[in-house]
């Protein structure tokens, strides 16, 4: 416990006089020569004389000596909890060894042990081992060892076999010695004479003394001025003080006036107060600080943190600091677009203000104006074009959901299907929103990717190719296959894939083929798109067939008839492009017969079930491949697709 | 009202005395106004019955001066104990910093405690602040009279402090206790100010 030894208790701070000198000395025979003289040492007094100051004394003189001294200071109350705890731990043992092999026991307070015989028991059982020994107790004790009330006798006996010393109230000089030494230790100066009146003053022990020092300090710096001697002795009496303002005179009688005690009571909760606020205000001074020395060595300037450090806070701390690291986070993240468009603008110092973070973004819009602009949706393929059934209706989804959380959802997004189905048209869509939600989107098709490629490499210019895209905050490519099948391609697109991951940006690809088709591409692309979501449309379903029948018909007559409308939904289709073209067979034909298109004119055209005079029948395959035609430029004799044969067997069967 | 105001740099906490009838709010506060040198202290509002009871509230402005560039104030209010004096309590209770609550330590006064500190959660409530996250401080006043008569702090505690709130034994119409109090809640209320800060 000798980590309890208050460390400006020693002999060299204490002030001797008349009153102690006997006690003092015998504690520095005793802590010269341990268990030798004066065993055991008993200091007696009454509270706030020096007993417990006298005690740690020794404790240090001891361990300055011999510095592996086994030694224990602790109040006879905590000696006594210690014991009743161990004994109740059954450590009983433990303790007595603990205790037992001590070279030094310093046991202040000890008249706590009143009226507790079976620690004064214990303590008689310890003090006969150590006297044994040879080994050192020293005790202090508000009372002599003869007042103890209800004091095992034999315990009385061998402390009176000791030294039992005194110590008594500390006269003129003491006082004056006391006051002098403490008023140096706070670095306070008074005027002539003050400490002098001060230590003529009446106290019932030395805390009493220190008492009146700090109120005659507090009173000084209140004032702001040395106190004179009148104020002194208001200040170290029992008139009238008025903290934070002048000593006030003798007060008018009947007036309710605070005693120094009062203002003492005040003034120690000011301090309180003051040492809470200031804690605070230091806490936000250390957080403003630590920023500082975080952004500045990156070059950062750090001008407004420094204000607030200066005390101009404008807001909370938390704050302050926080919309500064914001601001940089921005101008970090305007200085790499520009960095990626024109590396020699990206050293620019307005990068390194926070407090211009404005002047960053028109730079980077000047940047950006330079520079080619990216590819954009198609117009021809809005949102509203694009009808959504069963056959689409999980791959809508997803792109409602990228577009709502760009980058953080499913990404990337792969939209895969047969030619045809949609896929495109719903990139565009897909495109579009995420236009519309402020995000910057490159919407491009393979060709176009790999044409801007080549070309880049062919000029060295990959760079600019790559901050071209880069600055995309979304890249929709369409027909992934083709980048797929070439090497370089596949290597810039693997390079972009993690750059808009990492930058958590969107990418949206369309990808022709079954679901399985994805297997096909490089297999670094492959490993990236695993990481995000495959949604397939599927072939046009007889609800899309008769959706997109109606928009035809209706964009060329205004209105469908019902039983042509009924008859071409019927018709299996690999895409949503052959049910067009399906439709657009039957315009062609109504047009050249000079008829409306209709029910009968569609199976007379597709099944022959009523030759026409002025033609020969045609079989009409609904795949998109047409047969002989009367005309040779005939939109019939186009073959828009050529099917796979058993997905048109599997198709029919479904149809 | 904010904690603390960058803007006009100041720094203002609302603690409000709360308890039963006669528990020994107003007191408290009586006591800390004389013990305030003049220039720290504003003057006391105190609206008061015949009989010296509370009948509205009183309020009793501190101003501590610049402490580390602000401007700190406390205002310290009391309420009216009676129980129909409800909605004055609510009234005086919005926007607390801070709540002393000054138990009456008679025995005979406990069921009286008890209902009063549900009143006290009630009523915080209704404002929408949880008791549990505002600083509160529970004066066991009274302890002066003859054992017989009070329960001891630990059975107030048992009855009272089930929240484990630092406590203080009182005895208000001497001082005792009551700068303790001030000094408790102070040092709670002061603890929030990084946490609660606000422009």
């Amino acid at each position: 416990m000798t980590a309890e030894i208050n460390p400006r208790c020693t002999f060299d701070t204490f002030v001797e006089g008349s009153e102690n000198q006997m006690a003092c000395s015998a504690a520095r025979a005793a802590a010269g020569a341990l268990g030798a003289r004066y065993n055991p040492l008993c200091i007696i007094g009454a509270s706030g004389l020096g007993k417990t100051h006298l005690l740690m004394a020794v404790g240090h003189e001891v361990k300055a000596v011999q510095p592996d001294v086994s030694m224990i200071y602790c109040s006879a109350e905590e000696f006594a909890k210690e014991f009743h705890a161990a004994v109740a731990a059954g450590e009983g043992p433990s303790f007595r060894a603990r205790y037992e092999a001590l070279d030094l026991l310093l046991l202040d307070d000890a008249q706590a042990l009143t009226f507790q015989p079976e620690i004064q028991s214990e303590l008689l059982r310890l003090l006969d081992r150590l006297l044994q020994d040879g080994r050192q107790m020293m005790l202090s004790c508000d009372l002599s060892p003869s007042e103890f009330e209800a004091l095992d006798e034999q315990l009385a006996q061998r402390l009176a076999g000791g030294l039992v010393v005194e110590v008594t109230l500390p006269d003129y000089e003491t006082r004056l010695a006391i006051l002098r030494r403490r008023a140096a230790d706070r670095s306070t100066q008074f005027g002539e004479g003050i400490l002098e009146e001060a230590a003529r003053g009446e106290y019932r022990n030395v805390r009493e003394l220190l008492a009146a020092l700090h109120r005659l300090a507090a009173l000084q710096a209140m004032q702001g001025t040395p106190l004179t001697l009148s104020e002194a002795r208001l200040g170290v009496s029992s008139e009238a003080v008025r903290m934070g303002g002048r000593v006030a005179q003798a007060p008018a009688r009947g007036v309710a006036v605070a005693t120094p005690a009062d203002a003492n009571e005040f003034s120690t909760f000011l301090a309180d107060v003051s040492h809470a606020v200031e804690e605070q205000v230091d806490h936000w001074r250390e957080a403003v600080a630590r920023a500082v020395m975080v952004w500045e060595p990156e070059g950062y300037r750090t001008a407004r943190l420094e204000q607030a450090l200066e005390g101009n806070l404008l807001g909370p701390v938390e704050r302050i600091v926080a919309r500064f690291e914001a601001d940089v986070r921005r101008l970090r993240r305007l200085q790499e677009a520009v960095g990626e468009v024109a590396p020699e603008r990206a050293s620019d110092p307005v990068f390194f203000d926070p407090d211009r973070t404005a002047e960053a973004e028109l730079l980077l819009k000047d940047v950006m104006a330079a520079v080619r602009p990216l590819p954009v949706p198609s117009d021809r393929w809005g949102e509203g074009s694009f009808i959504e059934t069963d056959c689409s209706r999980a791959a809508v989804s997803a792109v409602a959901t990228v577009a709502g959380e760009p980058g953080r959802r499913y990404n990337p997004l792969v939209l895969v299907g047969s030619p045809g189905v949609g896929k495109s048209h719903l990139l565009h869509v897909a495109a579009h929103r995420l236009s519309n939600q402020g995000v910057t989107v490159a919407c491009l098709s393979a060709h176009h990717f790999v044409d801007e490629l080549t070309e880049a490499l062919m000029r060295e210019t990959e760079d600019r190719f790559r901050a071209w895209l880069g600055r995309a905050g979304a890249l929709l490519l369409d027909d992934l296959q083709l980048v797929g099948q070439r090497a370089a391609a596949a290597d810039e697109l693997v390079y972009l894939i993690d750059r808009f991951l990492a930058g958590e940006r969107q990418l949206v690809f369309a990808l022709s083929g079954e679901r399985h088709a994805i297997e096909g591409l490089d297999p670094r692309i492959v490993s990236r798109l695993e990481g995000g979501l495959t949604v397939a449309i599927d072939r046009p379903d007889r609800e899309l067939r008769r959706q997109l029948t109606i928009a035809k018909l209706e964009e060329h007559y205004g209105a469908a008839e019902l039983e042509l409308v009924d008859y071409l939904a019927a018709q299996p289709a690999q895409s949503a492009r052959s049910v067009i073209g399906l439709v657009q067979r039957i315009l062609n034909a109504a047009e050249a017969r000079g008829e409306p298109p209709s029910g009968g004119l569609a199976r007379d055209l597709l099944e022959g079930v009523r030759p026409a005079a002025s033609r020969r029948s045609v079989r009409v395959r609904t795949s998109g491949v047409a047969g002989p035609a009367t005309a040779p430029t005939s939109r019939e004799k186009t073959v828009w697709a050529w099917p796979d044969l058993l997905d048109r067997i599997v198709d029919e069967e479904a149809g | 009202m904010p904690l603390i105001n960058f803007t006009t740099r100041e720094i203002t906490c609302k603690i409000v005395y709360y308890g039963p009838g006669r528990s020994g709010k107003t007191t408290n506060l009586q006591y800390i106004f004389d013990r305030v040198p003049e220039g720290r202290r504003g003057r006391m509002v105190s609206l008061a019955t015949r009989a010296d009871r509370t009948l509205f509230f009183d309020f009793l402005p501190l101003d501590l001066g610049q402490i580390s560039g602000f401007a700190t104030r406390f205002q310290l209010y009391t309420v009216p104990g009676q129980v129909y004096y409800d909605a004055t309590r609510r009234l005086v209770l919005q926007g607390a910093d801070g709540v002393v609550f000054v138990a009456d330590s008679q025995a005979r006064q406990l069921d009286e405690n008890i209902e009063s500190l549900q009143n006290l959660q009630a009523n915080l409530l209704g404002q929408g602040v949880d008791v549990r996250g505002l600083p509160m401080v529970i004066q066991y006043n009274k302890q002066d009279l003859p054992p017989d008569l009070v329960l001891a702090p630990a059975e107030l505690d048992r009855a009272l402090n089930f929240r484990g709130v630092p406590t203080v034994s009182a005895d208000a119409l001497v001082g005792r206790g009551v700068f303790e109090t001030l000094k408790a809640v102070s040092g709670l209320v002061l603890k929030r100010l990084s946490e609660d800060s606000t422009a």
